[in-house]
């Protein structure tokens, strides 16, 4: 069994330590010349964790890697600002598409405020699979982030109707395996009640 | 020119309505705009013909910053939500506000949709469009709102001189009423002529021909129809949009 004090594998995301978001700052803090070293310091992310992520941006065209004297620590530069938000990258410098279900689900519902899954569905840009949809809406209504406007009536083949009554900001909240919604606009979770 | 495009499926969900195309357009065209060229563009038209659904799937689509802007806010407020709709930390003071948005969107290079922009129609607000257009670098910028707003922005030279493109939102045809019919009740098969009539009930307005579907909708409900014809017409209550008139005889 495994020690107590040294949890396996990725924390949820209320708990998470500094990520790719600081890295890009702290790299961004010197565009001429990035090392893995500074970036360490400046986050306290593990030296390797960094590596990783600078060489997906090269992969990406973000940064430019700087050769170095054989026996010389390597650097980079900084060749593709994309702003404030560090560009999320996969090891070979594709773009990731995890969670844009649930951000286009989140932009619609922001967008249209009064909803059933169908619609969120037809305001979003790529396929979205009903079940996501329905369930996704079923979450955030045992969270409180929505209200039913008309309930669902199977009978009369009617679906609900949900109101957006929080608001909260632009990120999707995420709906975590330890059965909470985390909502990285505010960095509140909410218990998401109802044995789901 | 778009016949037969419910047919391509490109994504199952989305209802190639020509506003929404239309839209997207726009769009590009002010992004892939020549050098030395104003990057503002204008999309007008009356209420309920789908153009903030089109800005909606825009949004979506091209990763852009879309704001509603309400009649209350102040300077300070609209920089406010930008830069919570850009997801970046605000500044203190307007002119913080203004800088911080104008780098991230010349980087980020996402389009900025502020929708209801008849509401900005005054001296100051246009001034601080003209102000996040400029500090942006040109960054693209979509005005979105009623089908007065070309006149609305008239007096105010410095926006309405910087605007590429003018493009009014269309009324819906007998196309959008079919594919809106498929999405909005799938199970049922209704005839071209009781599609005809919701177009005219609804005088092509998308939203009142989504209401008049809905009538349609219950109509077949009650009847235990799946099929609607011409003889059903008179005895679904249609919606026209206008006020009920007076009672005789009170």
């Amino acid at each position: 069994m495994a020690p107590a004090s040294k949890p396996m594998g990725r924390r949820p995301a209320d708990k998470a330590s500094a990520g790719r978001q600081e890295m890009w700052h702290a790299l961004k803090r010197t565009p001429e010349e990035i090392t893995v070293t500074a970036v360490a310091e400046a986050t306290g992310a593990h030296r390797s964790t960094v590596l990783r992520y600078l060489n997906a941006l090269t992969a990406g065209g973000y940064l430019e890697a700087i050769p170095a004297p054989a026996g010389m620590p390597g650097s980079w530069r900084l060749i593709r600002d994309v702003g404030y938000h560090a560009p999320r990258v996969r090891a070979d410098g594709s773009a990731v598409t995890q969670g844009e279900i649930t951000a286009q689900i989140w932009q619609a519902m922001i967008g249209l405020k009064r909803f059933d899954f169908r619609e969120l569905m037809q305001g979003a840009s790529i396929d979205i699979p009903e079940a996501t949809a329905k369930d996704y809406c079923k979450r955030l209504l045992a969270a409180g982030y929505l209200r039913v406007l008309v309930k669902a009536d199977p009978h009369a083949g009617r679906i609900a109707r949900y109101q957006l009554i929080r608001p909260s900001g632009p990120a999707a909240p995420q709906i975590q395996r330890v059965r909470q919604v985390y909502d990285p606009n505010t960095g509140a979770v909410y218990p998401a009640e109802g044995g789901l | 020119m778009l016949d037969g495009m419910e047919k391509i499926n490109l994504v199952k969900n989305v209802a190639p309505l020509r506003n929404t195309v239309l839209l997207g357009a726009i769009i590009r065209e002010v992004m892939c705009r020549d050098e030395g060229m104003p990057g503002m563009a204008c999309f007008h038209g009356f209420s309920g013909y789908g153009k903030s659904q089109a800005a909606l799937y825009n949004t979506q689509a091209t990763g852009a910053c879309w704001v509603e802007v309400k009649s209350v806010w102040t300077r300070k407020t609209l920089t406010e939500k930008i830069c919570l709709n850009l997801r970046i930390p605000t500044g203190g003071t307007i002119s913080d506000n203004v800088e911080l948005i104008g780098e991230e969107l010349s980087k980020s290079r996402r389009p900025l949709l502020l929708d209801e922009a008849h509401i900005l129609c005054t001296r100051s607000m246009t001034n601080l469009v003209h102000d996040i257009y400029e500090s942006s670098h040109g960054s693209p910028i979509v005005l979105i709102g009623e089908e007065m707003l070309p006149q609305s922005l008239a007096p105010f030279e410095r926006v309405h001189n910087r605007i590429l493109v003018w493009e009014a939102a269309q009324p819906a045809d007998l196309r959008e009423v079919g594919i809106l019919a498929h999405l909005k009740c799938p199970h049922l098969t209704i005839a071209e002529d009781v599609l005809h009539h919701t177009l005219v009930e609804s005088h092509a307005v998308a939203r009142r021909i989504v209401t008049n579907l809905h009538q349609i909708k219950d109509y077949a409900r009650i009847e235990g129809k799946t099929e609607i014809v011409a003889a059903d017409i008179p005895h679904i209550r249609w919606q026209s949009g206008k006020a009920p008139a007076p009672r005789g005889g009170m």
